[in-house]
Formats: structure tokens, C-alpha cells, sequence
């Protein structure tokens, strides 16, 4: 592989990234290439190791979120604890011990102290970086796993205008309706009462004119009949009268007032 | 080398050495090799990362008819490795007094003189 074949792969590798950084990294590369010398070409190429490897690298460096600012963050909320060893082995994740930090592809080369010492035997260390790099592209590829989540947009988020003048609009329309409605409402209500009250006078009427009708019955026998029919009929209309205003009361105005609730409900979460 | 090296040790290296003067990153990655065997596939990353922070910045100057780019530290970037020097002593320190045989034999006779 030439030196413009591994930098076009390498572009290739980095189209995720945008044109910018991918311009900046590719052209970082070149310049190390022409700064090692054309005679150093290959063995550059081979350091460096699978162009699609190190697009890796710095891919992940490039979206990842940077250590050191990390650091400093951290170094902002509290400070060090006396008894850390402080900022280099800060980074570690606990239960790892000094000699085996993260891979994190920072140190490609470097490989374990056993690794290193398989280092005159080529082909060990190759495996050894070839399981380095497949570390780095898991963790690369759980990055990638985990895009940043995009930017959520509110649909209950109206334009501000546009709510005044529904409120507006509610109370400009609400006011005359609630106006009309309201006595309305009141008037079917008391229209209930005086038919209920107009039920029981019948009621009371009807066994007045019954207990009257049947005295009139000793004396006047044509008077007390009528009576007594009168009363009857009385009665009938009272009961009449009287279902109609219990099941205005009973069933009607339930239904009424749940009917009004449900509107408002539907109208809150509209 | 049989130590890996962390992240943050390479931002406290790469931030020394273009502290010294302003230096592109062929010259960086040779400089650091001298200590260190590194992969010249590291730098890179760590450049950017301290780019982004903003504790380098860089420009371009022309050198035998191409672009060479140089890295120069910024003032965060020497807060920053202030910060990285007054660990790295205290870090180093601590190491030493655990790994070190000096320190060994040292506590061995502390250990005879106090029993």
C-alpha cells in the first residue's frame, strides 16, 4: 500500500466524521508522512497500523466526550482527596490495578508488560494489537450505539400569541355563554321545584278534598262523590307531577351536571 | 516500556512538550519517543483532545513548499499543565515511596530499629 492509497482509505473510514475534522486528520497524516520522509513511508504505513483502525482511533477521540475536560470538571466539584494518587491514576476505573489501565487505544503500541515481552517474536505483537484494536471498536462501536439523543421538540409548545388569543377568544365567547347558560340552568331547576311543589299541593289537596268528599257523603250524597273524584283526580296529577320533578332531580340534573363536568374536562385537555 | 501510559499522562507529555516552543506533530511524536515506545497513530487523538479543550492552539507555515502545522499552548492549556506537574510530582512521589529500593531498605530498617 502507497502512502496516497492509505490516506485515501483513511478518508474513506472517516466519512462519519465532518468534512472539517475529516480535512484536519487526513491532512495531519499527510504531513506526518512528508515529515517522516518518502524512505520512511512503509514503515509509517506499518506503524500506524489498518487504515480502517486508526479512523477508529479517531473517530472515537473526536466524539468522545474529552478526558480532560472530564478532569477538570472534576477537579472543579471536589477537590482531590489527600490520600489519591492523584490525577494519573485518577482516570482508571476502580478495580483495575496499576498495571493493567483501560485500553483505550491511546497507547496502541505500548501492550501489556507479557505482551512486551513476547515484543522480539513479531507476530504475537501484532495479535496482541490486532486484539487492541478490536477492544477500541467495541468501545467505538457502543458510542456509536448510543447516538446523543436529538434534540426533543415540545408539541404541547404553542406560539405565545397564539395562547393570549385563545384565552381571549375563551373569555370573550365564555362570559355571554356562561351568561345565557347559567340562568337557564337555574330556571329549569327552580321550573322543577314549582312543579314538585305543585305535586305535593295536589297531593295534599287530593287527600283533603277524599277525607272532605267522604264527610260530604253522610249529607250531601252528589257533593261528596264529586269530591271524592276530585280528589282522585287530584292525586293522579300529583303523581304525575310529582315523578316528573323526582326524576328531574334524580336523573336528570345528575345527568346534566356530569354532562357540563365532561365538557370541561374535554375542554382542559384539548 | 512495560508501564501503559494514561490519557492523562500523554495530554501532561504533549503539553510539556510544546510548552518548551512551538512544534508540529512529526517533531512531537519523535520527542515523546525518546522516553516511550508510542504507536504513531497516538498522537493524533491526543492532539485534538487537547485542541478542543483548548489548550493548544495551532497555525500553519510554509516549510520546503508544503504546510507544516505548529502547535503552541495557550494559557489554559499552562493552567493545565501546572495542574498536571503538581500531580505528576505528588503521583510520582507516592510510586516511589512503594516501588522504589531505596524506599524498600528504608522501611526495613525502620522496621528493625522499632522492634
Amino acid at each position: 500500500m502507497t502512502r496516497a492509497e492509505y490516506l485515501a482509505e483513511l478518508e474513506s473510514n472517516l466519512v462519519s466524521l465532518p468534512k472539517e475534522e475529516r480535512d484536519m486528520a487526513v491532512s495531519f497524516y499527510s504531513e506526518y508522512f512528508d515529515e517522516a520522509g518518502e524512505e520512511n513511508e512503509q514503515a509509517v504505513i506499518e506503524d500506524l497500523g489498518k487504515p480502517y483502525a486508526l479512523a477508529r482511533s479517531i473517530i472515537g477521540e473526536t466524539s468522545a466526550y474529552s478526558r480532560s475536560e472530564v478532569y477538570l470538571k472534576y477537579k472543579e466539584s471536589k477537590p482531590m482527596p489527600q490520600n489519591s494518587t492523584g490525577v494519573f491514576a485518577s482516570l482508571k476505573k476502580p478495580g483495575e490495578d496499576l498495571f493493567n489501565t483501560p485500553n483505550d487505544g491511546d497507547f496502541h503500541a505500548a501492550g501489556t508488560p507479557f505482551e512486551n515481552a513476547q515484543e522480539d517474536n513479531r507476530t504475537n505483537e501484532n495479535n496482541a494489537n490486532k486484539g487492541m484494536f478490536d477492544d477500541y471498536y467495541r468501545n467505538a462501536g457502543q458510542q456509536d450505539a448510543a447516538p446523543p439523543p436529538p434534540p426533543e421538540y415540545n408539541k404541547k409548545s404553542m406560539n405565545p400569541w397564539l395562547i393570549v388569543l385563545i384565552v381571549f377568544a375563551g373569555v370573550f365567547v365564555g362570559i355571554p355563554v356562561l351568561c345565557a347558560v347559567i340562568p337557564a340552568i337555574l330556571a329549569i331547576i327552580a321550573a322543577a321545584f314549582v312543579v314538585g311543589a305543585a305535586a305535593i299541593c295536589c297531593l295534599v289537596a287530593a287527600i283533603i278534598a277524599f277525607f272532605v268528599g267522604v264527610v260530604r257523603l253522610f249529607t250531601a250524597v252528589p257533593a261528596g262523590l264529586g269530591l271524592i273524584f276530585m280528589a282522585i283526580l287530584s292525586a293522579g296529577i300529583g303523581m304525575v307531577l310529582l315523578s316528573g320533578a323526582l326524576a328531574f332531580f334524580f336523573k336528570l340534573l345528575p345527568f346534566i351536571v356530569k354532562g357540563i363536568a365532561r365538557l370541561f374536562r374535554k375542554r382542559r385537555a384539548a | 516500556m512495560v508501564f501503559p501510559v494514561s490519557a492523562a499522562l500523554l495530554d501532561a507529555l504533549v503539553l510539556s512538550v510544546v510548552a518548551k516552543e512551538d512544534t508540529y506533530g512529526y517533531k512531537i511524536t519523535q520527542e515523546i519517543r525518546e522516553a516511550m515506545e508510542m504507536s504513531e497513530s497516538t498522537l493524533y487523538p491526543v492532539l485534538r483532545r487537547l485542541l478542543k479543550s483548548e489548550c493548544l492552539t495551532t497555525y500553519d507555515q510554509e516549510y520546503l513548499g508544503r504546510n507544516r502545522r505548529y502547535y503552541q499552548i495557550t494559557d489554559k492549556g499552562k493552567e493545565q499543565l501546572k495542574l498536571y506537574r503538581e500531580e505528576w510530582l505528588v503521583y510520582r512521589d507516592k510510586i516511589n515511596n512503594i516501588i522504589s529500593e531505596q524506599a524498600q531498605s528504608a522501611k526495613s530498617t525502620d522496621e528493625e530499629v522499632t522492634s
